[in-house]
């Protein structure tokens, strides 16, 4: 997917818990419709980098601009309803729910309906129950899902459980969508599906992608942009060869003597 | 006489608003009628004329079991076009061969997989390919490429357009060609007539009354002939309604949904409830695993007896139907067995215990026999067939001969031939007869008992009678085994490569604290080797008692590291093994259990890791 115009400013980020600064003037553009992926060491503040663009952490200082609002002290709800979804690198699905049950919540921000409506299953109420439930399917066929609707999202395999999460995010039609680490702990296969459909979103649907990953092939096999970061500083930003050729970004993997 | 199309347009005229096809698509079974089917036959067939397919052009159907796909067979058809199923799992080279010896110039295909398979199978007869879904396709410029709903865009559903074409077709014509599957010999395109179809399904139909209220699940890869038969041709004589499964993950739960009544699997399908269920009730509790135990104790006490043609005490026929109302009724209801009145088999021999098993628990499992040569059905057991060892009575005006041991048949619903290929014909069709490569003899009844194929009988180096097929069905029976391949023709002593199945081993390796890694891990595992170890040497006693199989007794085996999988070409699209493959494959393998050696070290082609395989010795 060609990229556009920035969708996302980062601008001078500055996170700081106590005396530890996570993340230290990090500015970087996501371009619209591109596949960014966030790399660095372990805690290099990718995480943290995630959390401040969808609201959870608020920054000492700097700006996140999402669709050229500022959105740097917006809570989570309010940039969800921007058009923003995440999956997390621990999954949090509810387990005891079934696979079609967990990927309808991700709905939740289209309920334009009341509860009143909802309880006696009258007007909006009854229209949106299929509205929902038709992308909900949709999904699923997406993500090839269609085995395990029924099924308690606590039995699956963790591989499957990933996806769901990911069906989950996919379902409240999100114009940018932030991945955490969506492939640790999975095989070679498994790597490669989430891959695909990574790549299939993206063009399908056109959504802009920002991922943490540890895997470099998959990095560099389907970003378009990379950003590394280490001890909370950008150290590289550039297409997946730039950044490879990088000799910070070298050093910070391979370590150097000081 | 009639053709497909011509059934179409009576089921239309006749009961215009009876599901004729059921497809669960996005968690609902869409319904097409008899109605609407005739009308989106005529709009397609009418895209398809104008794209240049004309009577005798082979046309190849690539996609899964679907409403669709069904309708474009009829469509084709209507044209006098032939149908040249394609299974979902094929590709490369072999799909490449079986568009090239078919001359399939037009393709009807479903989505970006089966296109990008065309698009790289390296033929380039291909002229024109339809798809369904242009999912991921928006950057192919190819100009074969059509979107099927361009193709139809602005025609018109005209009844009348069909009723005219129906003049034109004749029962003689070419319905289909299909691929013999090739466990031994080259897979060949064999061509079938509306007529020996039609003649086949009817004969089953009129058998077993089976009418329009039966429910059939359409399941099976398209390429697989039974699939031709058993689904649309059977659908299409009787007017019962087909349903097409949401994807291949889903057979087992859209079964349930639907609960056929009717249902055809090859022998495969069988041995997976059968292992789903054992594996079900080892991991039960205690006191759950001896209810059922003891229940299927009364009923296969019974069946036994019913096999021998003995006639039990009444206690024993109370106990049996005791168990069938209290375990078995809802058992079949969990496997959506329960309206189901008429269970076939065919296309390899089944398991004994599978089969006692299903007769047993109440289901009316019958064994048929047939190839492709013949539409997939010749022979068909009774109800009253209680044994597995024979096939039953050849079908209405089927006749069955043997000559030199090996099986002839002649009928309704013999082939055309061998397409564009007379010689082959003139080997396969002699006086009005057709070969079948297969060895067997009839009973006092005039029952059909199959031995295997001939190419894979053969004898011992000390001069014994070996038959290679007979032996592999006797280890299959043991659930934990999956699959088996036997050797021993030209060799001093039979010997077996058997593959474990994966889910029933972990839940018995479990239960026994077993440490393993994987399924290569579980597979080398002693206690593992030993208990295949110990099914084995059961089947030697029992080889043993016989005279006739006491010198086919197995001296060595092996468990592989993995699966024989279709992607490495070693099994058919159902689940049969090729044995040549196998052979060739695996020769190192072979010549270890040949020696003394203890285990086999080698690089599996399939992910170049390399495995250490115990062979034991029996």
């Amino acid at each position: 997917m060609a990229a556009g115009n920035p969708i996302l400013q980062i601008d001078n980020i500055t996170l700081a818990f106590g005396g530890v600064t996570a993340l230290n003037g990090i500015s970087f553009d996501v371009a619209e419709g591109e596949i960014c992926a966030v790399i660095g060491p372990n805690g290099a503040g990718k995480s943290s980098m995630l959390n401040v663009i969808n609201g959870v952490y608020v920054p000492q200082e700097g700006r996140v601009v999402f669709k050229g609002q500022d959105c740097t002290r917006m809570r989570p709800r309010q940039i969800a309803q921007l058009g923003m979804a995440r999956t997390f690198q621990n999954i949090g699905l509810f387990q005891g729910m079934t696979v079609l049950e967990n990927i309808l919540t991700g709905r939740c921000m289209k309920i334009r309906s009341t509860w009143l409506e909802q309880g006696l299953n009258i007007g909006r109420a009854r229209r949106e129950e299929v509205e929902n439930r038709r992308a909900v399917e949709e999904v699923i066929e997406f993500l090839h899902l269609q085995g395990i609707r029924k099924t308690p999202v606590g039995k699956l395999p963790y591989g499957l459980q990933k996806r769901v999460e990911l069906a989950r995010a996919l379902v409240a039609e999100p114009t940018m969508l932030l991945q955490d680490e969506p492939m640790t702990g999975m095989n070679l296969e498994e790597k490669k599906d989430m891959s695909c459909f990574a790549l299939e979103i993206n063009r399908e649907y056109g959504t802009t992608i920002v991922l943490i990953e540890h895997d470099m092939s998959v990095v560099m096999d389907i970003s378009d942009h990379v950003v590394v970061l280490d001890y909370g500083a950008k150290i590289g930003d550039g297409t997946p060869d730039e950044v490879k050729n990088n000799q910070d970004v070298i050093d910070a993997y391979l370590g150097v003597t000081h | 006489m009639d053709t497909f199309l011509s059934l179409l347009l009576e089921r239309a005229r006749k009961s215009p608003d009876v599901p004729a096809f059921r497809t669960k698509q996005m968690g609902i079974w869409n319904l097409t009628s008899w109605s609407q089917a005739r009308d989106q036959v005529s709009i397609l067939a009418q895209a398809l004329g104008q794209n240049g397919v004309e009577a005798g052009t082979p046309v190849g159907v690539f996609g899964p079991n679907a409403t669709d796909f069904y309708l474009g067979y009829l469509a084709v058809q209507s044209l006098g076009g032939i149908v040249v199923p394609i299974g979902t799992n094929t590709f490369g080279e072999e799909l490449g061969q079986q568009v090239h010896s078919a001359d399939v110039e037009h393709v009807f295909a479903f989505e970006q997989q089966h296109v990008d398979a065309l698009l790289e199978c390296g033929q380039t007869c291909v002229k024109r390919i339809f798809y369904i879904n242009g999912r991921g396709m928006e950057n192919y410029t190819q100009p074969e490429l059509m979107l099927l709903s361009d193709a139809t865009e602005g025609i018109e559903a005209s009844a009348a357009f069909l009723e005219q074409m129906e003049g034109q077709r004749n029962p003689q014509e070419t319905a289909t060609i299909l691929f013999t599957s090739g466990t031994g010999r080259s897979e060949r395109p064999v061509e079938l007539s509306h007529g020996a179809l039609i003649a086949t399904a009817r004969s089953i139909a009129r058998r077993e009354t089976i009418t329009e209220k039966d429910e059939l699940l359409a399941y099976l890869p398209l390429s697989v002939s039974s699939d031709f038969l058993f689904s649309f041709s059977l659908a299409l004589t009787t007017g019962c309604t087909l349903n097409c499964p949401e994807s291949d993950d889903t057979v087992l739960q859209n079964m349930q949904e639907i609960g056929p009544s009717v249902l055809f699997g090859p022998p495969y399908v069988y041995k997976y409830i059968y292992t789903h269920a054992s594996n079900r009730i080892e991991s039960a509790r205690t006191f759950d695993t001896k209810i059922y135990k003891s229940a299927l104790r009364a009923v296969m006490t019974v069946a036994s007896h019913r096999a021998a043609g003995q006639k039990g005490s009444f206690t024993d026929w109370l106990l049996f139907m005791f168990a069938r109302m209290t375990t078995f009724s809802p058992f079949c209801n969990i496997y959506g067995l329960s309206r189901l009145r008429l269970a076939l088999t065919g296309g390899d021999a089944i398991a004994p215990d599978v089969f006692n098993f299903f007769r047993a628990i109440g289901i009316d499992l019958r064994e048929t026999y047939g190839q492709v040569e013949g539409c997939a059905c010749v022979t068909m057991q009774s109800s009253e067939d209680w044994n597995s060892d024979s096939v039953g009575l050849p079908l209405d005006d089927t006749e069955v001969r043997i000559e030199n041991g090996e099986i002839w048949f002649r009928g309704p619903g013999q082939m055309k031939g061998i397409y564009k290929n007379p010689e082959a014909t003139a080997d396969s069709i002699k006086d009005g007869w057709v070969r079948t490569h297969d060895a067997g003899h009839l009973d006092d009844q005039g029952r059909l008992h199959v031995h295997g194929q001939i190419a894979r009988m053969g004898s011992l180096n000390g001069g014994g009678a070996f038959a290679s097929d007979m032996l592999e069905t006797r280890l299959r029976s043991f659930e934990y085994i999956k699959q088996a391949i036997v050797l021993g023709d030209e060799r001093d002593y039979p010997v077996a490569v058997v593959t474990v199945d994966g889910t029933i081993t972990r839940t018995w390796a479990d239960r026994r604290s077993l440490r393993y890694t994987g399924y290569a891990d579980l597979s080398a595992h002693a206690s593992v080797q030993e208990m295949i170890r110990e099914y084995i040497q059961k089947v030697n006693e029992d080889l043993a008692e016989d005279p006739e199989t006491s010198g086919m007794q197995f001296r060595r085996f092996a468990i592989l590291n993995r699966e024989f999988m279709a992607s490495a070409g070693e099994v058919t699209p159902t689940r049969k093994l090729r044995c040549h493959e196998i052979e060739e494959k695996h020769r190192g393998l072979i010549d270890a259990l040949y020696s003394d050696a203890l285990e086999y070290t080698y690089t599996d082609p399939v992910d170049e890791e390399s495995y250490t395989v115990p062979l034991g010795n029996v």
